[in-house]
């Protein structure tokens, strides 16, 4: 070309340009610099030589279609100048993944297999505050999954893929205490109807409490463990139940309905034992399946019950008794 | 954009059947990293979604335990939904797919149940994660903090990101550290129980010590000794270091930041030492420094700043014994041992405002003072830039001339900021 010819020509047609190519067979230049920013394409432009003209354009990977790929180099353009501060970034990106699902989808797809790992990071963000907060049933609409598990394997209770057989029996546990729970509440509902309201005294109840025995009477116990065993002779029917007493929202304790087993007793020596109470001194905990959370809960719900009885001296909330002794 | 792309966007992309399902297109390692920004219960909760979610939740890497998703506040309230949240944890961490290593673990928890929290965090250590964040505030402030770490000390070989909160370290922790964490690059503690007196790691590049408390009665200064240290972050409030912190062997600080509450806890001289440790910082950020620190009145080795550039500087210089001319005479001397500086920013610094104290001098004039000082000059300094909260003109206005006499060559701008 003659000197003036080179003149003529524009300042941008010195840039270099680099050639890519989708799946489909588009071909398509992109400026060096903007190229670069994405891994994959530096290391093909780097290790393999590709891409500098349109007969050896860079193949990019089937993930990536047109649409997505002008997206990312959209993407590219703005990011590989080094001057942006840290807001104009941010605002940049996002207004970028304000796109529709499906292309954000794609641009996911196509970010990942060209390498581009802040951009993966940025779609999957924006994916994951779509998802957030969402019933299943809006999820698959926006996504149009296939709703495709049985109504069975819906409610199924986590499973276990490796099949450990300590956990499946740790499963069969969790049902069965389920089943208790579910037992205890139908009795529980029962039981509210006709419950009397407590006249007995303050007094009257520590001293049944601890340890003079009689009929309806929690147990005392020596130790937790005692608890525990108890659950599996569930041969007593807790009639008191632990009841949620949390109507005042006052003195805040609420124990869970638990198993007969783990219902809380106050801390204190008692001489009397039922009879179907074995020796529980040398038993395997994890057997019981209520492994050491169990303990931990009846730690607590045992210093709260001696709390709400501390609250209740002054006798205002007489109706509202409901202690969780066990009795028989 | 080139015309052909253009032209692509335009008529590309046909519309495709509605019914497409792109979301589940996307292959394992992409949906996991999704998975990884929702919190645990969530994620699990994917796997009703369709069967191809339905074990996903297994073999995903990273989970976030965070026991807001149970709605579990405060100690008195509300039992039911620890144990819920409890059980939950504990389920999720036996049914997940033992091979599948872990790159990131993070929990959220009251110390509720100590010994639950403390065997899901054994748990998740010994799958070796890169990225572990514990965070097990107390329901009191006063309460004392009793969860450890534990020790599993052949797990940490991939740990990268280290960060832990309301936490007891003792000095195994330091061990650890220093020959166990062989790839830590991010440590950051924050409101933890500092028991131990040294930080030592080769490779840690990032590091952030906000309001641990330390031990009233050591006898030794804290040291830091990190030579790939890039950052430096110290907030100390709340604690007394009597023999101050000292940073050794790190000439490879970039930035830093000291932040101060009070100068009694941390005396002078040690603050002095402090200082003169992050030499080689490009940009420095000090608050609550004495003056006596900065003074280079002794000369005894205080080293010359020579890679910074951006100085901040917040509530320094209030001794309010000094006159704002001597005061400003402190900055320059400071001044003159960074010369390569650019940028210097001053908040609240040279008079004390308090702002719910209505200063009710009415002045009808000011006299500005010709100031015969020595004057500074620090060749490479552009701007001074003064952070100000309210007008008290009469103070602003005669550090500006102070200012403009004593170190002439900057321009100065004031910016106002709103709290």
């Amino acid at each position: 070309m003659s000197e003036s010819e080179l003149a003529v020509i524009k300042p941008e047609a010195l840039k270099t340009y680099i050639w890519l190519q989708c799946f489909d067979g588009s071909i398509q230049q992109v400026e060096e610099e903007v190229a670069m920013f994405c891994p994959m394409i530096c290391r093909e432009i780097v290790k393999n030589g590709t891409g500098s003209s349109k007969n050896h354009a860079i193949a990019l990977p089937e993930r990536v279609n047109p649409a997505s790929l002008s997206l990312i180099l959209d993407y590219c353009r703005f990011h590989q100048v080094p001057g942006r501060s840290n807001k104009e970034r941010k605002s940049f990106d996002e207004k970028f993944v304000r796109i529709d699902t499906e292309r954000l989808c794609e641009l996911t797809s196509a970010a990942d297999s060209l390498q581009l790992k802040p951009l993966v990071d940025l779609t999957s963000r924006a994916l994951a505050r779509i998802i957030e907060g969402k019933t299943p049933e809006e999820i698959r609409d926006i996504f149009h999954l296939p709703d495709d598990l049985t109504e069975e394997e819906k409610l199924e209770p986590l499973k276990n893929i490796n099949d450990d057989p300590r956990i499946r029996l740790l499963n069969r546990l969790y049902a069965k205490k389920r089943k208790e729970l579910q037992e205890r509440q139908k009795l529980k509902d029962v039981q509210v109807q006709d419950e009397q309201k407590d006249e007995r005294s303050l007094d009257e109840l520590l001293c049944f409490i601890n340890g003079d025995g009689g009929s309806g009477g929690g147990k005392g116990a020596k130790s937790k463990k005692k608890n525990k065993r108890r659950k599996d002779h569930a041969k007593i029917p807790p009639k008191a139940d632990s009841e949620p007493v949390n109507k005042e929202g006052a003195i805040c304790v609420v124990p869970r309905k638990v198993d007969s087993g783990n219902v809380s007793r106050l801390p204190c020596q008692s001489p009397d034992m039922q009879d179907d109470v074995e020796d529980p001194f040398e038993d395997a905990d994890l057997d019981d399946g209520l492994d050491p959370a169990m303990k931990e809960e009846l730690d607590r719900v045992q210093s709260q019950v001696s709390v709400k009885l501390a609250v209740s001296k002054d006798g205002s909330r007489g109706d509202l008794w409901t202690y969780s002794l066990e009795q028989s | 954009m080139i015309p052909e792309q253009k032209a692509k966007l335009c008529s590309g992309s046909t519309s495709r059947a509605d019914t497409c399902d792109r979301l589940s297109d996307l292959p394992d390692g992409i949906l996991h990293v999704v998975m990884s920004f929702l919190p645990a219960r969530h994620a699990v909760q994917t796997s009703v979604l369709s069967r191809r979610w339905r074990n996903l939740w297994c073999s995903m890497p990273s989970i976030s335990i965070n026991e807001r998703e149970f709605e579990v506040r405060g100690y008195c309230q509300i039992q039911e939904r620890w144990d819920e949240f409890e059980d939950f944890i504990t389920n999720l961490l036996s049914y997940r797919c033992n091979s599948v290593s872990l790159d990131r673990f993070q929990i959220y928890a009251h110390s509720h149940s100590q010994q639950t929290v403390d065997r899901w965090i054994r748990h998740s250590i010994e799958y070796c994660p890169t990225v572990l964040k514990i965070e097990i505030p107390c329901y009191h402030d006063d309460a004392p903090l009793s969860l450890k770490l534990p020790y599993l000390g052949s797990s940490f070989c991939r740990l990268k990101k280290l960060s832990l909160s309301h936490l007891v370290l003792d000095n195994h922790f330091a061990e650890l550290l220093c020959s166990g964490c062989s790839a830590l690059v991010d440590l950051e503690l924050v409101n933890c129980f500092n028991c131990f007196q040294h930080i030592a790691s080769t490779t840690l590049t990032r590091l952030v010590v906000n309001t641990c408390f330390n031990e009233n009665d050591a006898v030794d200064p804290m040291v830091i000794t990190a030579p790939s240290l890039a950052y430096l972050k110290l907030v100390i409030q709340d604690t007394i270091y009597r023999h101050g912190i000292s940073v050794c062997n790190v000439s490879s600080l970039v930035e830093a930041s000291i932040y101060m509450q009070y100068n009694e806890d941390f005396p002078a001289k040690y603050q002095r030492r402090l200082l003169s440790g992050l030499f080689s910082v490009t940009s420095l950020e000090l608050t609550h420094f004495e003056t006596m620190a900065m003074l280079n009145k002794n000369s005894d080795g205080f080293p010359i700043f020579l890679n910074m550039r951006y100085l901040s500087l917040e509530s320094c210089f209030l001794d309010d014994e000094c006159d704002l001319d001597s005061k400003l005479e402190d900055l320059g001397s400071f001044l003159e041992n960074a010369p390569c500086l650019e940028k210097l920013t001053l908040q609240r610094c040279m008079f004390c405002v308090d702002p719910d104290w209505e200063w009710d001098v009415k002045r009808k004039s000011i006299n500005l003072q010709r100031l015969d000082g020595k004057t500074f000059h620090c060749l490479k300094l552009q701007m001074i830039e003064v952070l100000y909260e309210d007008d008290h003109e009469h103070l602003l206005v005669e550090l500006l001339w102070g200012l403009a006499r004593r170190l002439p060559d900057p321009s100065i701008k004031l910016t106002k900021i709103f709290r």
